[in-house]
């Protein structure tokens, strides 16, 4: 379990005093990656920037309900991705696949379905990274935020179920739907680059 | 390992490189500062979203303390030393000093000693203040500093200069911190003073609903007289009635003792007392005495500047960070808040206040600035206050007692809060444009009702 540093538990202690400037040390904390994890979900900058902010004012309101002994930034993050699928949902946009899959995108895809073949083979570069970005808008709101909480914000899985109020199961479901929504999209490519990293076992 | 520890999916170094580089390509971690707005909508739900209670708790909390100790008395009273001068003769004229036309030149001056011990603490664990005030009735330069009396430190700062606002951080505010106070000086309009605290020249009090209730009670005594030690001597008008106390975070309302005092030259209003009985002991909960009430000669020399301030930081705050909430006219609100409602007219013998915060976000739901509060308030001291609150509909409207719809489809969600001042009328207002608007009166229901008629989106 992360441990929460001195810095937060005084921020979190002044805020429950009452003194919003506690608020200040958290924000700066956080706030960054907080924004590129809604970012990465809602696939808009300035809503992002937006859901962050109402996300700290709601942390304001409920920080009397945080248990201090654990860090804020799960607990803030958990928030910040809740309301970027809400948002998403309520924008109903999605951002289509589009051009044709090359054969190192198809490779990044592979890995983003399932990290375990060949990852010495990825090669990172800008075209995979559109790649992904264009794979993961064809994915629902709370699809790519399974794969967000576990792949960019590096949360366990008890740090991703806890206060989603969603049961194990549907968070196991919604991360398996994900990767299978995108190993439909990527079939071309996928199958290939699957068994070809299949006989290489 | 237990199942909820189990991983899920493997976690990839290269696809968490490729998401950072996904989120870093957009969002610039030095570019990316969300505390300036932050910290500016909460001080917007702090001095515009909050009910009028809660925004006076925070600049004017010591102020307010007395005033809502004071405009809660009820009807018991203790007979006491009672003089030849009866308690009715006294209000009556104390009620006509307090009435009579103020002075309309010149540089009102209000020095306030404020005792505040709302949680029932030991009498040395409450906070003496002294709030020192002053006004220019001509222009729009005020100054409000709040000494904690026990350290002699500056606690709290509010002014405006002509052409600055000057606020304090009153989360940095509290008496036992030990760095001095920082005030931001800020370019705008001149800030709303909040009806009821500043204008008057009763330290807060609202002396419309305290003489209102007073004279309306005929079991208000005359418990005698004290002589205080500058020398004035004072009548002591006493009542016994509950008084709202915050015991271990929870409101209690035990039987209290409040005093009153007006001078006994001038009748004017000097003071009050507040004490319950704890543990078999009086003990003070609140107190408040105005030391100096004058009016000094226009043109007096007062540092509207702070400068004369010794322990305190000024920092310049050009881009209006902190800026608090500034009157603006009606005209100009059509312009600055596309979705405000204001009284198709002001009604005969109100006047109209309305005030914005200057720097504002435009994209909580993309329709643009939101915040605004607009008073009515006639010489008396009765106002109708409308001030956005969310710009989204009510989830929630069990607690509402009465729903009022006017003909123009804006809806009312009374709410009663009997442990108010029970001069109390408002609640919720939801407009056919989605917004929520707070409502706060000290008119009847029945004129509200009235007055929700005439509203119009401004244009």
């Amino acid at each position: 379990m992360k441990i929460p540093s001195l810095e937060e538990k005084l921020a979190i202690a002044r805020l429950k005093q009452g003194d919003l400037d506690g608020m200040e040390a958290l924000v700066k904390r956080h706030q960054v990656r907080a924004v590129s994890a809604a970012y990465l979900i809602v696939r808009d900058p300035k809503l992002s920037e937006d859901i962050v902010q109402e996300a700290f004012l709601h942390a304001v309101e409920k920080i009397d309900q945080f248990d201090e002994s654990r860090p804020f930034g799960p607990w803030f993050l958990r928030s910040v991705i809740n309301a970027s699928t809400k948002a998403v949902r309520k924008q109903k946009r999605f951002i289509p696949l589009d051009g044709t899959l090359d054969e190192e995108t198809s490779k990044v895809a592979t890995w983003l379905i399932d990290p375990d073949p060949h990852p010495e083979k990825i090669i990172e570069t800008q075209e995979t990274r559109q790649m992904v970005w264009n794979a993961l808008g064809e994915l629902t709101a709370e699809q790519r935020a399974v794969i967000i909480m576990r792949h960019f914000l590096e949360m366990s899985e008890a740090e991703m179920t806890e206060d989603l109020d969603r049961p194990l199961t549907t968070i196991r479901w919604r991360l398996k739907t994900a990767r299978n929504q995108l190993r439909k999209l990527l079939h071309f490519f996928w199958k290939s680059e699957y068994q070809e990293a299949q006989d290489e076992r | 390992m237990k199942d909820k520890d189990k991983p899920m999916g493997n976690k990839n170094p290269t696809i968490q490189s490729i998401l950072e580089h996904l989120a870093k390509e957009t969002i610039l971690s030095e570019k990316t500062d969300l505390w300036p707005a932050v910290r500016a909508d909460l001080a917007a739900s702090k001095t515009l979203l909050q009910s009028k209670e809660l925004s006076m708790n925070k600049r004017f909390v010591f102020g307010a303390l007395a005033t809502v100790l004071i405009l809660s008395i009820v009807v018991v009273f203790v007979a006491n030393n009672v003089t030849t001068v009866s308690a009715k003769e006294i209000l009556d004229r104390a009620y006509q000093v307090q009435t009579q036309a103020a002075a309309s030149q010149g540089i009102e001056h209000i020095r306030t000693e404020i005792y505040g011990n709302l949680e029932a603490q030991p009498e040395e664990q409450g906070l003496y203040t002294t709030t020192d005030k002053y006004l220019d009735l001509q222009s729009d330069k005020f100054r409000r500093i709040i000494i904690d009396n026990q350290t002699g430190r500056v606690i709290d700062v509010f002014g405006y200069d002509g052409s600055n606002a000057y606020s304090s951080d009153s989360t940095k505010g509290a008496p036992q911190s030990a760095a001095p106070l920082t005030v931001y000086r800020t370019p705008q309009n001149p800030p709303t003073t909040e009806i009821g605290t500043l204008g008057n020249g009763n330290g807060g009090l609202n002396t419309k609903t305290l003489f209102d209730k007073m004279r309306s009670d005929p079991q208000v005594q005359l418990a005698g007289q004290e002589t205080w030690e500058d020398g004035r001597t004072v009548y002591v008008l006493r009542s016994e009635q509950p008084v709202r106390v915050l015991i271990a975070n929870e409101a209690q309302s035990p039987n209290g003792i409040i005093d009153v005092y007006f001078d006994v030259d001038s009748y004017e209003l000097v003071g009050n007392r507040v004490t319950i009985q704890k543990d078999g002991k009086e003990l003070l909960i609140g107190s408040q005495r105005v030391l100096v009430d004058e009016t000094l000669p226009e043109g007096s020399s007062i540092a509207w500047d702070l400068s004369d301030l010794q322990d305190v930081t000024i920092v310049a705050d050009p881009n209006g960070q902190h800026a608090l909430p500034e009157v603006i006219s009606a005209e100009a609100l059509a312009t600055r808040i596309p979705s405000a409602y204001l009284l198709r007219t002001v009604p005969d013998g109100f006047s109209l206040e309305v005030s914005v915060l200057p720097k504002q976000f435009t994209n909580r739901s993309g329709n643009g600035p939101f915040f605004y509060e607009a008073g009515y308030i006639d010489q008396a001291g009765d106002y109708f206050v409308i001030r956005a609150f969310d710009d989204k509909p009510l989830k929630d409207t069990s607690w509402a007692d009465e729903i009022y719809t006017t003909a123009s489809g804006l809806v009312l969600y009374f709410v009663n809060q009997p442990s108010l001042d029970p001069k109390f009328t408002g609640g919720l207002m939801q407009a056919p444009n989605g917004h929520t608007y707070a409502i706060d009166s000290t008119l009847p229901r029945e004129t509200v009702r009235e007055l929700m008629e005439q509203l119009v989106l401004v244009k």
